[in-house]
């Protein structure tokens, strides 16, 4: 086997592994499911591009939430986006409606999403997802005394916000 | 809405694309089965239409036949080459229909390792009757010739020496013999490789990729 096909392999199967980061990450940015599959491949496109410089000794999940935020963010700068749109397509298993409660929290976790400017967004999604003040540091290029402060505030926020 | 609830929400949320990502798996795989399947079953198109020429083959085989014993009625060694095609041509046919026969049977919505199966037993009977079908011709083109030329009103073997005559009759047999021993030699154990490869030339290109098509379903099913 060349070394491409090896890379190609050892790829895929990374992908596959964590294949739900990215889709979260897109579900974070999107809401339209066009709009939602073009961000994926887009995120596939530039996570290949990267691959080769991808140093196997750090987390492969790590790397994969900076590549995906950043294509996420850049992909959200170029498009304006309206916020009805996204409260249309939620991952509503088939033939649900009305929306369970469960679906109905899922949609107002997103209406609190949407109403954040990107970097409290990646922050949130990273937080959410359960991420170590590092592994956030690493993937928003912030420091981790940084980050501990952005989220503390941002939770502040959002406690007032709930009150 | 609690930080604690946002991420319950989250965790269900997570679910939720886990389980939709699963079904897009599964249903992408269910897609690329049916693809390979179909591709096993469209391949065998030559094979299909090579034994509708082969009965054709054997329509138009057994017409110069008959053509030939009935305007030979009184002449028994001509009466004799007339009927050998006839029963020739006959069996060609025969052997053909049983390979469409065969080949309609194959149900693609089976299990792998049913279709691997009845393609196999259809790889065994086409090899056999290819060699049924193509090894009497070491002798047989010596009366096809004849009838032939016959038909068409000038006397081949009436022309030839019969040194001609014997030293193709003893070419043929050897060629018989030969092709005999040939096969016998090839399948000695620690031949398999090259026996193998003999076997994909006699079972032809749609039955070999067939084979190598459910091969490939076969591992991605295990």
């Amino acid at each position: 086997m060349n070394r491409g096909t090896e890379l190609q392999q050892r790829f895929a199967t990374l992908l596959a592994q964590h294949a739900g980061i990215v889709w979260r990450v897109a579900y974070a940015w999107c809401r339209q499911a066009t709009d939602r599959d073009d961000l994926v491949q887009e995120i596939h496109y530039q996570l290949w591009r990267a691959f080769d410089r991808y140093d196997s000794t750090r987390t492969f999940s790590t790397w994969m939430y900076r590549i995906a935020m950043n294509v996420a963010i850049s992909n959200d700068r170029r498009r304006k986006r309206s916020r009805e749109e996204r409260l249309q397509d939620f991952p509503e298993p088939a033939g649900s409606m009305p929306l369970s409660a469960e679906g109905e929290r899922i949609v107002e976790l997103f209406q609190i999403i949407d109403g954040l400017d990107p970097t409290n967004r990646a922050l949130l999604l990273l937080w959410l997802e359960n991420q170590s003040y590092a592994a956030i540091a690493e993937v928003l290029g912030l420091s981790e005394t940084n980050v501990a402060t952005r989220l503390s505030r941002l939770k502040q926020k959002l406690k007032t916000q709930f009150e | 809405m609690e930080l604690e609830e946002l991420k319950r929400s989250w965790l269900e949320f997570e679910q939720r694309i886990e389980t939709r990502l699963a079904t897009r798996v599964s249903r992408d795989a269910d897609a690329w089965n049916h693809r390979q399947r179909d591709r096993v079953r469209r391949g065998l198109w030559p094979l299909f239409w090579g034994q509708i020429a082969l009965m054709a083959f054997g329509v138009v085989m057994i017409l110069m036949a008959v053509a030939y014993w009935s305007a030979n009625l009184g002449v028994a060694h001509r009466m004799a080459v007339g009927v050998l095609f006839h029963v020739y041509g006959v069996v060609v046919i025969i052997m053909a229909g049983i390979t469409l026969g065969r080949m309609s049977r194959i149900d693609y919505t089976d299990r792998v390792v049913v279709i691997q199966q009845r393609l196999k037993d259809l790889r065994r009977w086409y090899v056999r009757c290819g060699a049924m079908v193509g090894l009497p011709w070491w002798l047989l083109w010596m009366p096809f010739i004849h009838l032939v030329f016959d038909l068409l009103g000038a006397d081949f073997l009436g022309n030839t020496s019969p040194l001609f005559l014997w030293t193709n009759i003893g070419v043929g047999v050897l060629g018989l013999i030969g092709t005999y021993l040939f096969h016998r030699w090839l399948h000695q154990p620690g031949r398999e490789q090259i026996a193998a490869r003999f076997d994909d030339n006699a079972a032809g290109k749609s039955l070999t990729r067939a084979r190598n098509l459910l091969a490939d379903l076969e591992s991605s099913e295990v």
